[in-house]
């Protein structure tokens, strides 16, 4: 397969993933605004900006405080606005969608038929609403489907996508995004669940996490009600069973390179290899007795990062060499 | 349950409930224009008839829903192509017309005749033109008309052509008048529209399917299987197996969509300049297992860029050293570059006298009456009766530059004068023709519009071409403009056995 349909179908799954990872911590966030203190409301926000690595347009988010009247629910309009339709944010569940179509685009020809339609009426059903169009009505229900709608595509694919590496770089694409973003999102959480300046959160910052992640049926089902953040986190980071989990992630990232196998970057395949058993080794046997959690998590989401840059130079933007050649 | 009346002067009633009976009595037939269907107002062409009762069986909201769902068979796979305004880019899906135009083969087979024989002599003359030149030699056309074109390149002088057939796709753009068809241009670089030919298929017969099937129409789906035996013949390797790869600029190319397409039903990979490396004078395209060679390029960028080495420098969209490759006949490019040079519009009205140069046949098509401003004697003329003429650059494709004499205000045509005599050898100019219409469904109803027809013929070791075309239509009222890049829509063209 030619290297850029391959880089194409993988930030295909990139893109569609941080759509779902966003619209399911926007589901939870609307569904705050109805009846939770300010703080929590507050604390969400920060935590989706937080952890995407962007910046609030609402001056007010990054000055509050529970005294001050600066803020208030009508600025959710406009953050809520900022992450689902503002095409010039990067980040927004519509920009996700419209990179996601444009990296199918350009390689129409790499995608069934049926997965193009799909993905393209999801992107034309975003793209035609606007935030005034949801906020009045149900915007959980509209986030629930935009998750929805990933999910379609994502069967769509699996019932129709031929099985070349294609399909692994979409699921490779997918994951490793997932592994990044919860990464990234479990070092906010431990490093400001504590801090004071969000008043008593009563467990909310826990139990929203398991929220987001449909993982508080399973905590429940097997913790019990007690919400413990070392439980939550286990949970979330190496519970084998979780497909949300970073483990689960990883661990499906390791097994599709070793069905790639070699790589014409042949050294940097090894390592990609390589990296994703040292990162599952990580979870699996050292993460149980980590006494810095947090530190571990900083560890995890940076190796997150570097194992993307090992299979680009494998696969996608590999050096040439005659070794290269068939 | 409809009232169809046969005498084809329908008085609209009501169907109950709101539902209209569609009708032809408004049907704006102007006798200066040829139409399609209709040989008068009573009395619809004996091929167009079948289809006329369909549609007339129709209420306007039948009509209107099949309408519907082949525009939603359009949007819902975003067939579209590129639109570039000045301050944005747009995806802009072509209109489609849901009433197919109908030919009946016995025009048809004449016209494959006819464009069978011209991209033979078309063949003939590039090849000709970069080698031994004898068309001018003996005299046939001027020197300077040949070598002082923009689109004829030096470079390709003395180069190997594959199989004597530079051209390997050619869409000729045909348009009728009350004359018969007439070839209105050549598009021998890089002709675009048969995936739309492809695709209005779909969406149309997807909706009459009783009459498409009753009416036995020629097959424009095996046009993938054509184009990939036609591009294999080229294979410079020789073997059953060619890797084949088309190139394409790029995602932002207006024909995108159609590269794609193309590169789906042949199972060649779409690449982009920077897929594709040269070593040793051999292609190779960048894959997930490694290096592999290319040997067939469908190349869908223009020839100033496909080597940067080669012609221009500058481009960043093409592949370094791929033209030495070919030089060396280690890969091959369909269509070959300098191709141009044969569909410049001062070299199309050359193109009978090739023909019996090179064929010694007669035309089998027409051309369009044209007249080059670069001779003072047709430039006189022109100047004459520019309210009368269309001048078109030289060079010019699209649709742009185009100058309508009879629409201009006095201040554009002095305008357009003044540029004319400053640059005489870029223009030509050609009657106004008054194109064909076929009835099209617009604002629920049946109006005339304008259409031109494009159909695509393959050539390797032999010529192939399929039984259809891809059909513009004007759209705007009166306009006589079918580029999609002007606001022009497409439909079906049926050839049927009759």
């Amino acid at each position: 397969m030619l290297s850029r349909s391959a880089q194409g179908l993988y930030w295909i799954g990139r893109y569609l993933k941080r759509a779902e990872h966003i619209s399911r911590l926007m589901n939870v966030q609307v569904a705050a605004l109805i009846d939770r203190p300010l703080a929590h409301i507050y604390f969400g926000w920060t935590r989706l900006y937080s952890h995407l690595g962007t910046s609030s347009p609402v001056a007010a988010l990054r000055d509050w405080s529970e005294e001050s009247d600066g803020w208030g629910l009508a600025d959710s309009f406009t953050l809520a606005d900022d992450l689902t339709f503002t095409r010039t944010n990067d980040y927004s569940i519509c920009s996700c969608f419209e990179m996601g179509r444009e990296n199918a685009r350009q390689i129409r020809h790499c995608v069934s038929s049926e997965m193009w339609i799909c993905l393209n009426r999801s992107y034309f059903r975003i793209r035609e609403q606007h935030i005034e169009d949801i906020w009045t009505g149900n915007p959980q229900q509209f986030y629930a489907d935009m998750v929805q709608d990933i999910h379609t595509f994502m069967g769509v694919a699996s019932s129709t996508l031929y099985r070349d590496e294609g399909w692994d770089f979409l699921q490779i694409g997918r994951v490793i995004e997932h592994a990044q973003l919860m990464s990234a999102l479990l070092v906010f959480q431990v490093s400001e669940s504590e801090s004071e300046k969000y008043g008593d959160l009563e467990d909310y910052d826990w139990l929203s996490l398991l929220q987001c992640f449909q993982a508080d049926e399973a905590y429940q089902h097997y913790y019990g009600l007690k919400v413990e953040p070392d439980k939550v986190l286990n949970l979330l980071v190496n519970d084998v069973r979780l497909p949300n989990s970073i483990y689960f992630a990883l661990d499906q990232i390791r097994s599709r390179l070793d069905e790639l196998g070699d790589a014409p970057g042949n050294r940097n395949g090894a390592t990609a290899n390589r990296f994703a058993g040292r990162l599952t080794s990580l979870i699996k046997y050292e993460w149980p007795d980590a006494e810095d959690k947090k530190r571990m998590l900083t560890l995890l989401e940076n190796l997150a990062f570097r194992l993307h840059d090992y299979i680009s130079s494998a696969w996608f933007n590999y050096e040439i060499d005659d070794s290269v050649r068939f | 349950m409809f009232e169809v009346l046969h005498d084809y002067i329908l008085v609209r009633h009501a169907l109950g409930r709101g539902r209209v009976q569609i009708e032809v009595k408004d049907y704006d037939y102007d006798p200066l224009f040829y139409d399609e269907m209709f040989g008068s107002p009573e009395d619809p062409r004996s091929h167009c008839r079948k289809l006329l009762d369909e549609i007339l069986s129709m209420s306007v909201e039948e009509l209107d829903s099949v309408h519907e769902r082949v525009t939603r068979t359009f949007s819902s796979q975003s067939i579209s192509f590129t639109l570039y305004g000045e301050d944005e880019v747009t995806e802009r899906i072509i209109p489609i017309d849901c009433i197919p135009r109908i030919l009946p083969s016995s025009e048809w087979d004449v016209l494959e005749a006819g464009l069978k024989q011209r991209v033979a002599a078309l063949n003939s003359f590039i090849v000709d033109v970069y080698s031994n030149c004898r068309i001018l030699d003996d005299g046939v056309m001027p020197v300077d008309v040949v070598k002082g074109c923009p689109q004829y390149r030096i470079e390709m002088h003395g180069v190997q052509m594959p199989l004597n057939a530079p051209v390997g796709v050619c869409g000729t753009d045909m348009v009728r008048t009350h004359d018969g068809f007439r070839v209105l241009e050549d598009n021998l670089r890089v002709p675009s529209g048969v995936s739309y030919m492809i695709a209005n298929r779909q969406a149309t017969k997807a909706n009459f399917r009783s009459i498409y099937r009753d009416y036995r129409v020629r097959e424009v789906e095996q046009y993938g299987r054509h184009l990939y035996e036609t591009l294999s013949e080229f294979n410079p390797r020789g073997n059953n197996d060619p890797c084949i790869a088309l190139l394409t600029p790029g995602v932002f190319n207006s024909a995108f969509y159609e590269h794609m397409f193309l590169a789906d039903e042949i199972g060649a990979d779409l690449v982009e300049g920077r897929d594709l490396l040269v070593n040793d004078g051999y292609v190779y395209m960048r894959t997930t297992s490694g290096l592999r060679r290319v040997d067939v390029i469908y190349r869908r960028i223009d020839d100033d860029f496909i080597d940067p080495l080669f012609f221009r420098e500058d481009s960043i969209l093409g592949v370094p050293g791929l033209m030495h490759a070919y030089r060396k006949g280690n890969v091959a490019l369909v269509n070959a570059p300098g191709t141009g040079v044969a569909d410049d519009k001062s070299i199309y009205a050359f193109v009978p006298d090739m023909i019996r140069y090179y064929l010694s046949e007669e035309p089998i098509l027409a051309n369009v009456d044209t007249y080059l401003c670069r001779f003072p004697k047709d430039l006189e003329f022109t100047l004459d009766n520019i309210d009368k003429l269309v001048v078109k650059p030289v060079g010019g494709s699209g649709g742009y530059g185009l100058f309508l004499g009879s629409r201009a205000t006095d201040e554009e045509r002095n305008e357009f004068i003044e540029k004319l005599r400053a640059d005489p050898a870029n223009y030509i100019s050609q009657p106004e023709l008054a194109l064909s219409r076929a009835p099209c469904w617009i604002d629920r109803q049946l109006e005339p519009r304008c259409v031109d027809l494009r159909p695509f013929i393959l050539t390797g070791t032999s010529s192939r071409i399929v039984g259809g075309a891809f059909c513009r239509i004007a759209l705007p009222k009166d306009s006589l403009i079918v580029n999609s890049s002007q606001g022009g829509g497409a439909k079906d063209v049926w050839v049927v056995d009759f």
